[in-house]
């Protein structure tokens, strides 16, 4: 007899129906499954098989026929054991038929229990937008991050014996229900503005960082905090809605990154890869594409430490995701494009040795190394770089023990309204904050007083800052600016913004 | 003409100094006679080993040429017996027998030359003491000679220039080449200014190690003094000095905290017996001159020029100087404001910025 279950599999942050075929027919007993599977789907032969029969059900003894349509899209991984299984069940008369508008994904164990599988969230999204009314079966281990989407049924099964019971009426379950408000709780944000004492200048550049979603380079000796103070960028951007949270869920269930226990990620993400990173890990890649950690920073923070040690092809490789907000990966297998918008923040020693300009210390490096040492941060990738901040070593005890610092929610409230000004200012030019501006952007909004004007022209010229600092200035002004409420650029905001450019400046040479 | 290119010839072969060059002219009277003469009276003159490399090389060049080519590039060529060649540099022991110059100085016409050296890996402080130093004698007619190397030597050419005087460069490369790279723009307004790069190394000769110690010799024959601005223990402005010795040039040093290893050398050279210097007038009577000018050590920023809010946020930078996250602490202002007036204290010279944000008086 024949049986049709569907079953779905993540492609990218897409997801595809697969319809399982079973059919048990005459023949030499045998077990066969065609259409594109790879190694994890042939070895599903011997999971169903084993888990069958340890459940107490016969598996039959005749040709079993497995066909995984459409047969032209490649199958990997496990997601189809649980779609098999039933089929076989269902074609050997075990349990009815006729199961309609039922998607299930699920990996087996041996003992016929349900394991989760990884991408089940870009699954029940993609399918709730489809007009059918679908279900889902999923491992009680998925179910919550399945609950999460809105207008899609979610069964979560410990077992296979509990499914053939539901399937046949005998056990009564719920649909897995979610409250998704109750998710977006705040209270645990572990890292705190508060507890960094001093650092205005660093704390300063934050904020305008995360108003204008500008990238970020902090440049000092080590320990002076610049790990510390990138740690807290996330905890001063706007809130995730839930839209950008079922995206950023999405690329993080696709890369198996999320439990049952926190089944949406709400809290922008802080990915901070070691420097030895390989370009296909920060970019993404691998036969069958997965997101890399530029797209699991999505709508978050991406934090490079000691950014002069990774490797030159590793930070080339950002240039391209850094300009577009996505990365798209092509192998032999497949073409697959991740989204990756996402806010750099590096950090960098001024030399070698790190001590070059400290006060407590003498930096021992020969001024060759020193040059060396800069040129590894390209002069394109310097480029995407609007923030660049010095941060000295300095003793905060004597400077600051009476004053209380701020908290990281009192600075959110004025990037949110920072932001809000943006929003209302680019409506129709598809970008969202200032930090995306193009040179044509740049010209019509980011207008100055006269006098800021010149001060800018002026001092470009007396400090010898270099001539592509001009842009960048203007649109870190214009998120001064829009943090002070201002419409227009005023020559404090043109001063601020030039002290955050350390590294156009040609210091006499050092 | 015709002698002055055998000279250039022989400047291009390996083994030719001013010691042997001297014993050939010795030997055969005239440098194209030496060019031309046999193998063995050449193996007799110069020894086997010299010699024959000579005849293997001379083969290989073609002396004419070459000349028509460096003077068709502006390379002027100077041999010892010319009257263009600098007569202090006559006096002191093996003096190179050519040198090479580019820029139109010319040395008869000053005479009074003073050398100022130091660690390529100068402090603010002795940028700021050199660059001082190097402007007021500049602007009293001095000619200021140095190394072209980064650090020091850099901030003494500008200084020069900035005084407006004119400053030689004595190269350890040829004068084709400038080293460090970063110095073509300094070197391309030495020229402009009406100074030189001078080289007694073959124009197209690049960095070699062994050859920049040699070169110091030349720094401290052209000058009547060594003024060491700033140079820790081991220093290449050491062999300077030890040069000028040598050749009786007068010994200077400027002072430097106890606590800053990279003025070691020179506080040593001040404990030595070398004269302390803390202003011009120093300099200048060490080197047995009067100085019409009265200098000041302490050059105090042109405060007048400065509005209320500057000299108040001025009034907050001490002498060390401070970061910006310190001296905006310090001085308890609202950033916007802090800024602005930063700024334009920066603008107007009276502050700058280092390295690692730090904010020093200039």
């Amino acid at each position: 007899m024949l049986a049709k279950i569907l079953s779905a599999t993540a492609e990218g942050i897409d997801a595809k129906l697969v319809e399982v075929e079973v059919d048990v027919g005459a023949g030499m007993p045998h077990f066969n499954i065609v259409g594109l599977p790879d190694t994890a789907v042939q070895e599903a032969r011997e999971r169903v098989r084993t888990a069958l029969r340890n459940c107490g059900f016969s598996f039959p003894a005749r040709r079993v026929t497995v066909n995984l349509a459409p047969a032209s899209l490649r199958k990997c991984g496990s997601d189809f054991d649980m779609a098999i299984a039933v089929g076989i069940l269902a074609a050997t008369g075990v349990v009815p038929l006729s199961i309609e508008e039922t998607v299930m994904v699920g990996e087996l164990s041996l003992s016929g229990e349900f394991r989760p599988v990884n991408g089940i969230l870009p699954i029940a999204h993609s399918l709730s937008k489809d007009d059918r009314p679908y279900r889902m079966f999923l491992s009680h281990h998925n179910a919550r991050e399945g609950a999460i989407v809105e207008g899609i049924e979610i069964y979560g099964f410990r077992d296979l014996i509990q499914l053939v019971d539901f399937l046949r009426g005998k056990n009564p379950l719920s649909p897995t229900t979610i409250e998704r408000e109750k998710l977006f709780s705040y209270a645990n944000q572990d890292e705190d503005f508060s507890e960094v004492h001093g650092q205005r200048l660093g704390k300063r550049a934050l904020e305008i960082a995360a108003a204008g979603g500008h990238h970020l380079l902090f440049v000092g000796p080590p320990g002076s905090g610049k790990t510390m103070l990138a740690k807290r960028l996330p905890g001063i951007l706007p809130l995730l809605t839930l839209e950008e949270a079922i995206e950023v869920t999405k690329i993080h269930s696709v890369a198996g990154l999320i439990s049952g226990d926190r089944p949406l990620v709400t809290q922008r993400p802080f990915r901070s890869p070691h420097h030895t990173i390989s370009d296909v890990a920060l970019v993404g890649g691998g036969q069958w594409p997965r997101p890399g950690e530029i797209s699991l920073s999505h709508h978050g923070v991406l934090f490079l430490d000691e950014a002069l040690e990774f490797k030159r092809n590793v930070l080339d490789a950002l240039r391209e995701p850094l300009e577009e907000g996505q990365i798209t990966i092509s192998r032999a297998a497949m073409t697959m494009t991740y989204p990756a918008k996402f806010t750099l923040v590096c950090s960098c020693n001024p030399c070698p040795c790190g001590y070059l300009g400290d006060n407590k210390r003498s930096c021992t490096c020969s001024t060759g190394q020193i040059l060396r040492y800069r040129s590894r941060l390209s002069g394109p990738f310097l480029d995407r770089m609007d923030l660049q901040v010095d941060i000295p070593r300095l003793d905060f005890s004597d400077l600051s023990s009476n004053t209380s610092e701020e908290p990281s929610g009192d600075v959110r409230v004025r990037v949110e309204k920072a932001r809000q000004i943006q929003r209302d200012r680019f409506p129709a030019e598809g970008i969202r904050v200032n930090g995306e501006m193009r040179v044509r952007h740049i010209k019509r909004f980011c207008t100055s007083t006269r006098e800021a004007d010149e001060l800018l022209k002026k001092s470009i010229e007396q400090l010898a800052l270099s001539a592509r600092a001009y842009h960048r200035i203007l649109k870190v002004a214009r998120t001064i600016a829009d943090l002070s409420g201002d419409e227009k650029i005023e020559v404090e905001h043109v001063a601020e913004a030039i002290q955050y450019r350390t590294l156009d400046r040609k210091y006499m040479e050092w | 003409m015709k002698e002055l290119i055998y000279w250039v010839a022989f400047n291009h072969l390996t083994g030719i100094g001013p010691v042997r060059f001297q014993r050939l002219l010795d030997t055969f009277g005239t440098a194209s006679a030496g060019w031309n003469a046999s193998e063995k009276d050449l193996e007799k003159c110069l020894g086997p080993q010299v010699g024959q490399s000579v005849v293997g090389e001379r083969n290989s060049l073609d002396p004419e040429k070459m000349v028509q080519k460096y003077t068709s590039e502006g390379i002027g060529m100077i041999p010892i017996t010319d009257d263009r060649y600098p007569e202090l540099l006559k006096t002191i022991s093996h003096p190179p027998f050519l040198l090479y110059q580019r820029g139109d100085f010319d040395f008869r016409s000053h005479e009074k030359y003073v050398a100022i050296v130091g660690t390529r890996r100068a402090s603010q402080y002795g940028r700021k003491v050199v660059r001082f130093l190097a402007r007021e004698l500049a602007q009293e007619g001095w000619v200021i000679v140095s190394g072209l190397a980064l650090g020091i030597d850099g901030e003494a050419h500008r200084g020069a220039l900035e005084g407006g005087g004119h400053t030689i460069a004595v190269l350890g490369t040829g004068v084709e080449v400038v080293y460090p790279g970063s110095h073509r723009g300094l070197a391309h307004e030495i020229i402009d200014r009406g100074g030189a790069l001078v080289s007694e190394f073959v124009p197209s000769c690049g960095p070699q190690r062994e050859n920049f110690p040699v070169r110091n010799r030349i720094i401290s024959g052209l000058s009547l003094g060594v003024l060491v601005a700033e140079a820790p223990r081991k220093s290449g402005a050491l062999i300077t000095t030890d040069f000028a010795l040598e050749q009786g040039r007068e010994v200077m040093a400027v002072p430097g905290s106890i606590f800053s290893p990279a003025s070691e050398g020179t506080n040593q050279l001040i404990a030595q017996g070398a004269k302390l210097v803390q202003n011009i007038e120093d300099v200048v009577e060490a080197l047995g001159f009067l100085s019409g000018k009265k200098s000041f050590t302490v050059s105090t920023p042109p405060v007048e020029e400065l509005n209320e809010e500057e000299k108040e946020l001025f009034s907050f930078l001490d002498y060390p100087g401070l970061y910006t996250e310190e001296f905006l602490q310090k001085c308890g202002w609202e950033p916007g404001r802090f800024y602005r007036v930063l700024l334009s204290l920066e603008m107007k010279k009276v502050v700058q910025t280092g390295p690692g944000g730090k904010i020093c008086l200039s």
